[in-house]
């Protein structure tokens, strides 16, 4: 999962930072309205974490300009402004949640993946496909009622895949997922990270279609 | 202090007083005069009637006896009659022959050696009694006719008329006191109103007065009320938003030491704890920061609300803060230099402008790299802080005065700024910040030249 931070407070951001990336997600972070609006428009995002007092565009009128582009990721507003009437501004703008500062950082997760499921047009906590069951809570993944073991990285991977089953997810999405703009990507770690999902699940499950991207199974 | 009513009543009553008095006092001469006047001219008439009656007939021994009955008999009935005048006098006569032989006396009349010497009116002392009198001389019949009226008796009646006189001015100046203190009282209602409105308002209402009617002369009080009102709470709605502000604002630095908590509990080595404590420190540095930059802000708003200027010697005062800034400078490993003028006066409030010269310099610091040099230049009335760090975005120009914005400088409270911006307000100096051609900010305060003296 690819998230955006938009937040001008470097300590306050950082701090945000380790502690979605400890959940695996892939945090980018930007610290004004216009690059935010940018990368929006360009990239993609699961979901967008956005403070309202940013530099150069406002949070508020971000959010405004980027709903009425039609974008509909999910947007969760992390800000100071407390105010009832500030709250109410926010949801109305376009927001999906709405977190005061400080917030209790259990909570904030707790909201990114409530956030997220709904927006995969979920209900359940639970990721269900063909006998693959993931838990974004724990990050945990069971095939076949047992547990197996995997890393972050090839948790995200396969969490990429389950929130789509039946469609082909592109390789330049999967590693922008995966990586966002900060890490350095080897060339062939996203075939590596496949291989060994495969050797951990069904080996069928995962199918390549070449030169474009990978697709789970909708049987085995 | 004693009350209005008082103030009003006093003077107005002792003026009536005295007023009264005068008048009284003129009335009463005058008219004790005329009353004598008017007596005088019933002795004369009295005498012109006996005269008549002394030329009927030629008047024998027996006429004299006759008429000296029927007069004592009329006068007798003085004040006892029916028809009596409260103010009739008993008369007395006598007459003489020419060559001054008595003819007829009435009883009470005195008892004169001769005639009087002067005709008309006149008053004589007799056994103790001093008596008003007319005498009147006929020469066709030869004889000299006298009337006369004891003094006292006429003093009594006059003194009588003159009471009647006084009477309405003793009780009017009671029932005028009163009527006075009344109107007085209905004078001064609006004022009492507007009093009692005030004593009923609830103890933290603001809101202005609005009495209506207001006589006009209350115009100017309601107006300077309410103007004291307005600045009353325009101070309290400055102090609720600071505060307001301060609480707001301090949710960023309290999410941020709340996120690198957790962060610190939740680590998964000790390398990420020790990152995460790291940034806790600094965030609690940053909230002490902000803590004391309030302090300051909330220490100089009061000095500031009436600033005391004087004539400062511009050098010595910014060397002194500058002395006080190395420690920190040296600490960022950065060079702070003092250039310009020796001898700079201005005309200003030394203690704001320190910390103004404070702030702009340790804002300099802070964005200053390590190895760079933060200059301050005095000269030709300005006093400027520049140092080699980033500069200012275009987009960030207007925010950079916000209280609490601070660039998204981890270890800025954001009210350095807000604190200049405040203090160049109030003792009425100029501040320009602008990019300097070579790179870095440059903040000019640019201030009052002192008069020569």
């Amino acid at each position: 999962m690819r998230l955006l931070l938009v937040e001008d407070d470097r300590a306050l951001g950082q701090g945000i930072r380790v502690a979605l990336g400890a959940e695996g997600y892939t945090l980018d972070w930007l610290q004004d309205g216009v690059a935010a609006l940018h990368a929006v428009r360009t990239e993609s995002f699961d979901l967008l974490l956005l403070d309202l007092g940013l530099p150069r565009l406002d949070g508020l009128d971000l959010l405004q300009q980027l709903r009425a582009e039609q974008q509909d990721l999910p947007v969760l507003i992390l800000t100071a402004r407390d105010g009832t009437a500030a709250r109410i501004a926010g949801l109305d703008a376009g927001a999906d949640d709405y977190l005061i500062k400080p917030f209790d950082v259990d909570e904030l997760k707790a909201r990114v993946r409530a956030l997220l499921r709904r927006s995969q047009g979920r209900a359940q906590p639970l990721l269900e496909h063909a006998g693959i069951s993931l838990d974004p809570a724990t990050q945990q993944v069971h095939y076949l009622h047992a547990e197996v073991i995997v890393t972050p990285m090839e948790y995200q991977l396969l969490h990429q895949l389950m929130v789509r089953p039946g469609k082909v997810v592109t390789r330049e999405r999967l590693s922008r997922a995966l990586y966002g703009w900060q890490d350095r990507v080897e060339s062939n770690t996203l075939e590596v990270l496949i291989h060994n999902l495969r050797k951990k699940l069904c080996s069928e499950l995962i199918r390549t279609v070449r030169g474009v991207g990978y697709v789970l199974a909708v049987q085995a | 202090m004693i009350s209005v009513r008082a103030r009003i009543l006093v003077p107005v009553l002792v003026m009536i007083l005295l007023g009264d008095a005068l008048i009284s006092w003129l009335v009463l001469r005058d008219s004790h005069h005329e009353i004598e006047e008017v007596y005088d001219a019933q002795l004369a008439q009295s005498a012109r009637l006996l005269q008549g009656v002394l030329r009927q007939g030629d008047a024998g021994e027996a006429d004299w006896e006759r008429l000296y009955q029927a007069f004592d008999q009329a006068m007798s009935r003085v004040g006892v009659d029916g028809v009596a005048h409260p103010y009739e006098t008993r008369l007395t006569f006598q007459v003489w022959r020419s060559d001054g032989e008595l003819l007829v006396r009435s009883a009470e009349a005195p008892v004169l050696a001769a005639p009087p010497a002067t005709l008309g009116a006149h008053d004589l002392l007799d056994n103790g009694n001093e008596w008003c009198a007319f005498l009147l001389a006929d020469p066709q019949q030869g004889l000299l006719i006298w009337v006369g009226e004891r003094d006292d008796i006429r003093q009594d009646l006059i003194q009588r008329i003159m009471r009647h006189t006084l009477w309405p001015t003793l009780i009017g100046v009671p029932l005028l006191t009163l009527v006075i203190w009344l109107v007085i009282g209905w004078g001064l209602k609006p004022l009492r109103s507007m009093a009692r409105k005030l004593r009923v308002r609830q103890t933290g209402s603001l809101h202005p007065l609005r009495l209506k009617p207001l006589p006009s002369d209350l115009e100017p009080m309601q107006t300077a009320l309410n103007r004291l009102l307005l600045q009353v709470e325009e101070l309290l709605a400055r102090e609720r938003r600071f505060i307001a502000d301060a609480a707001h604002e301090l949710r960023t630095p309290l999410a941020i030491l709340r996120i690198h908590a957790q962060n610190a509990r939740n680590a998964a080595t000790a390398e990420q704890r020790h990152e995460a404590l790291d940034f806790l420190v600094s965030g609690v540095d940053r909230a002490t920061r902000i803590g004391s930059q309030l302090l300051t802000m909330a220490r100089i708003e009061p000095q500031l609300s009436d600033p005391q200027r004087s004539r400062v010697q511009l050098t010595e005062l910014v060397r002194e803060e500058l002395a006080e800034l190395t420690p920190l400078a040296l600490n960022k490993g950065v060079d702070l230099v003092l250039e310009g003028d020796e001898e700079c006066w201005v005309e200003t409030e030394p203690v704001a402008l320190a910390i103004a010269l404070q702030n702009l310099v340790t804002n300099a610091l802070n964005f200053s790299p390590p190895g760079s040099e933060v200059k301050v230049v005095i000269g030709d009335n300005r006093l400027s802080v520049e140092d080699q760090g980033p500069g200012i975005d275009e987009a960030d120009m207007e925010r950079l005065f916000e209280r609490f914005y601070s660039r998204g400088n981890a270890n800025g409270a954001g009210l350095g700024l807000a604190i200049v911006e405040m203090i160049v307000d109030k003792i009425g100096c100029d501040l320009r910040l602008y990019n300097l051609r070579q790179g870095g900010l440059c903040a000019e305060l640019t201030l009052s030249q002192a008069r020569a003296s």
